[in-house]
């Protein structure tokens, strides 16, 4: 009965009714995602096969130089997954390595672990800092310490495919302009839970494809704490990351700003545990989508602004970010109320519809990211393609919810600057400064 | 009639007080050995008195070295550690001299319990040692000094050792193994594992190339902008500067912290927290790690009751010494040693059987202290039971005093039953009917096997014997 309702639903649809009622995924969501991220992600697979003698030459010309390459780890309480990554450190192609991992204060036995990996040989240089000074402090400590021309920031629960940081320094040398630039991340704990998996998916087509399209398009905005390489110049520029949270991003403009490229490389491959309960993940992504207000509102508003320095590709960078995320995320509520006050009536139609017309939207991200990148997926990646029903819930309902309450939050209090991600002296400057 | 004599290296003097008499080192041996009544040594030179007080304890007569010696002098003397007695010379009078004689009454007629202690000369300097410590019946510690190649002395007795190397250790732990000496823990000391010296430098060095060339400098995290640099960064005449943000920093754990502090090396610019420890001996001038080093357990010792008896009549008293006579008693390591032949070969072979024996007598160190010198007697006496079950091919060693291992050699469990029962019922012969006394004998029995564990079985037998 329900069924045939809803077929004589759809029938009696008008085009303008269809816009009316639909206008979030046929204007926007579809165009921008399914569309345009189609289209550029298909157009990469030709593009990186035309790159094929360039990167054989960057890849001879980086056996033949040589450089070193600092990677750095800096984390709290991190010991048990600090053996895991210096493994995959040690079974890299690329052997011209140093490791320095920071102890940010920890309290349990991770200073432990690592001095006897150090004594080992497996870490270069350890660090254990007694006072807690938050992340991006722990990591200009091994920035202090690192003597490579290229430093790879990693997070120390995640690691590496064998052949990604090689892959991930080639584009440097196709290109001395790059300034940056961010390695793929893949949840490593796919079959931990719901949660998990889900993420996978989220991952696939926010970071392998999202990121790809970015990066084609010139205008990538972060580079993942958790899998990115940087020239050391660079950072030495920079003097280092910024207070977080959200460093990563805000090192990523900062490195825009001095006119450098940052490109995404989604063949290198970085393994990192996601959240594994709801609770969880719904405290990382208050933490993630508060820095959008914190740093692309108000710290780099300058990149949206009329002046001596401005770039174009900054400028769009900073405000499809702004756009995508913080505006159509109001356009969402917008249209929520819309239904609620005018179609309420058809309310179950209208959401049934949304929710396969989403559906259809996730099949197609997911056919085109696994399309481009399927032979670098393991095979319970591929599993879970029998999970892409429950995304349109997933992101639609739980990630927006979220997100909705982070901006608000971050406008309304600033709460960013009381996340207890930083310890609180460092916090407390922070707020008083505005940083 | 004893009397005090003050010993002088070269030329003799009169006599301090009248019942004193003044004799040269060189006399030593003329001195009519039961005449002492202690030893005056009163000289100004430090070098001196030691050779003073090397020639007493040096001595092989026991009535000669095992006299106390009092030192004369007017100042609190460091030597007065190796002496029985210090007085000042400006009082040292009749009274005084009285006064010693009483205090050393008691050790002069332990002396004289020694069988022929005048004509007796002691060449083991085990048993010298442990008659310097029972006729004190006192504990010896040890003291921490620079005089000594290992860091510790006993003054007690060090002076009887010709040379400052480990004779002294050695001794000593000799004497606890026989169980003549107990120990109590005092403290532990690193020593070269090489020649055994106290005197090591330790130096902290770069891990990579060795290198003491290392400096170590705080670490300095700006709140404000995250930057953490080394202290030297941020100094700027009087202040302190952040580098990245030009701010001036102002108070520590408000606007900045010292998370750490790293080393840098001046030879190979390697940085590290933890650097490499390395010792090298000031004697030998061997570098290792502090690993490598020996780690010495000092302890403070007293003589057992069983070492009191033994240093009146002497180590040949002693069980296992008479066993060692008359049966060819083996070190214990080399009875590990034949334990794991024995296992190796009746495991290839298997066609015949060995079989492992523990005796161990209680109270044999009451009867011992009890019997005195008639216990060597009542020893052999039993040592002659020990020969009688044992064959030519048999294996005995002594744990201890009362402890003994035993390998038959093909017998089977139930043949060395019926010996150690022949052994045991042996002993108890001899103690009731020649002593009136019971002894308890606890025995295991095990065949030789892989799972043989010597130690292990011995505990099993005394946890037994507890239970």
């Amino acid at each position: 009965m329900y069924i045939e309702n809803l077929i004589q639903f759809i029938s009696d649809l008008t085009y303008w009714q269809v816009i009316a009622y639909f206008w979030p995924f046929f204007i926007i969501d579809m165009c921008r995602y399914v569309l345009l991220d189609s289209f550029l992600v298909i157009s990469y697979l030709p593009k990186w096969k035309r790159e094929k003698p360039l990167r054989a030459l960057a890849r001879k010309q980086l056996f033949h130089e040589r450089p070193l390459v600092s990677i750095v780890v800096p984390g709290k309480n991190e010991g048990k997954h600090i053996p895991r990554l210096c493994l995959s450190l040690t079974n890299q192609t690329y052997k011209e390595i140093e490791i320095i991992v920071v102890d940010d204060g920890s309290d349990d036995d991770t200073s432990n672990i690592c001095r006897e990996l150090e004594a080992k040989g497996r870490i270069t240089t350890f660090i254990s800092n007694q006072v807690r000074g938050g992340k991006a402090s722990a990591a200009n400590t091994a920035l202090q310490y690192a003597n490579g021309e290229f430093v790879l920031h990693i997070d120390a629960d995640s690691f590496l495919a064998k052949d990604s940081i090689e892959t991930i320094l080639l584009p440097f040398f196709m290109d001395k302009k790059i300034g940056a630039v961010g390695g793929d991340v893949r949840v490593a704990n796919v079959d931990e839970s719901l949660t998990t998996s889900m993420q996978a998916i989220e991952y696939m087509k926010t970071i392998s494809t999202g990121r790809t399209v970015l990066s084609m398009l010139g205008i990538l905005r972060i580079i993942a704490g958790a899998h990115g390489m940087f020239r050391k110049e660079v950072l030495d520029r920079l003097q280092g990351w910024d207070v977080g949270p959200g460093l990563d991003g805000d090192i990523t403009l900062k490195i825009r700003k001095l006119g450098y490229r940052v490109v995404h490389e989604p063949h290198a491959i970085c393994y990192t545990n996601a959240p594994s309960t709801l609770q969880k993940l719904a405290r990382q992504r208050y933490r993630w989508d508060r820095s959008l207000i914190r740093f692309r509102v108000r710290k780099h508003s300058d990149l949206l602004k009329p002046s001596a320095s401005f770039n174009f590709s900054n400028f769009i960078s900073s405000a499809d970010n702004l756009f995508f995320n913080l505006l159509l995320d109001i356009k969402w509520w917008i249209y929520i109320t819309q239904i609620l006050i005018f179609q309420a009536s058809m309310l179950e139609y209208i959401f049934v519809i949304n929710f396969c017309l989403y559906l259809f939207a996730n099949l197609v991200e997911f056919s085109v990211a696994s399309l481009i990148f399927g032979h670098t997926a393991r095979r319970r990646e591929k599993r879970l393609l029998f999970l892409i029903p429950l995304m349109p819930l997933y992101t639609g309902l739980f990630i927006r919810i979220v997100r909705t309450y982070a901006y608000l939050m971050e406008f309304l209090h600033r709460t960013s600057y009381n996340d207890r991600w930083n310890p609180w002296k460092v916090s407390k400057i922070a707020k008083r400064e505005k940083l | 009639m004893r009397k005090p004599i003050q010993l002088k290296l070269e030329s003799s003097s009169s006599p301090l007080i009248n019942n004193t008499e003044c004799r040269l080192i060189s006399e030593i041996n003329s001195i009519k050995s039961d005449s002492i009544d202690y030893w005056i040594i009163q000289e100004s030179d430090q070098d001196t008195i030691k050779e003073l007080i090397h020639a007493i304890r040096r001595h092989p007569a026991p009535a000669v070295y095992l006299r106390a010696i009092v030192l004369l002098s007017n100042q609190n003397d460091s030597l007065k550690l190796y002496v029985d007695a210090q007085r000042d010379t400006n009082i040292f009078d009749q009274t005084t001299s009285d006064d010693l004689s009483s205090k050393f009454e008691a050790l002069n007629q332990w002396i004289e319990k020694i069988p022929n202690p005048l004509e007796h000369s002691d060449i083991n300097i085990s048993l010298k040692a442990l008659r310097l410590i029972a006729s004190r019946d006192t504990e010896i510690t040890p003291i921490m000094t620079t005089q000594a190649h290992s860091g510790y002395d006993y003054p007690a007795i060090s002076t009887m050792f010709e040379k400052d190397d480990s004779a002294l250790f050695d001794t000593l732990a000799f004497l606890e193994d026989q169980r003549l000496l107990s120990s109590r823990f005092v403290t532990k000391t690193h020593l070269c594992g090489q020649c055994n010296s106290a005197f090591i430098n330790f130096k902290e060095t770069c891990p990579d190339c060795k290198s003491e060339n290392i400096k170590a400098d705080e670490l300095i995290h700006h709140f404000k902008c995250a930057y953490t640099g080394e202290f030297s960064e941020f100094v700027f005449g009087d202040e302190l500067i952040c580098p990245k943000c030009d701010r001036r920093l102002h108070h520590i754990g408000v606007d900045y912290d010292k998370p750490s502090s790293i080393f840098r090396c001046g030879n190979c610019a390697n940085s590290f927290q933890e650097p490499e420890i390395s010792s090298t001996c000031f004697s030998c001038g061997r570098s290792s790690k502090p690993e490598n080093l020996t780690l010495q357990t000092i302890n403070a010792f007293s003589a057992t009751s069983i070492g009191h008896n033994a240093a009146i009549y002497g180590l040949e008293s002693l069980f296992s010494n008479i066993l060692e006579t008359e049966l060819n008693l083996f070190t214990h390591t080399a009875f590990k040693d034949f334990i794991k032949i024995e296992v190796s070969r009746t495991e290839r072979y298997k066609i015949t059987n060995s079989t492992f024996v523990i005796a161990q007598f209680t109270n044999l160190e009451s009867l011992y202290v009890s019997l005195g010198k008639r216990a060597e007697e009542v020893f052999s006496e039993l040592s002659a039971i020990f020969k009688s079950i044992l064959r030519q091919s048999d294996i005995i060693s002594a744990r201890n005093e009362s402890v003994f291992f035993m390998i038959l050699t093909e017998t089977d469990t139930a043949q060395a039953k019926i010996a150690i029962d022949r052994l045991t019922s042996g002993v108890t012969q001899l103690f009731e009917n020649n002593l009136d006394y019971s002894p308890k004998i606890l025995t295991r029995i095990e065949k030789i096997d892989g799972q043989l564990d010597v130690e292990k079985s011995l505990e099993l037998l005394l946890e037994n014997d507890v239970h």
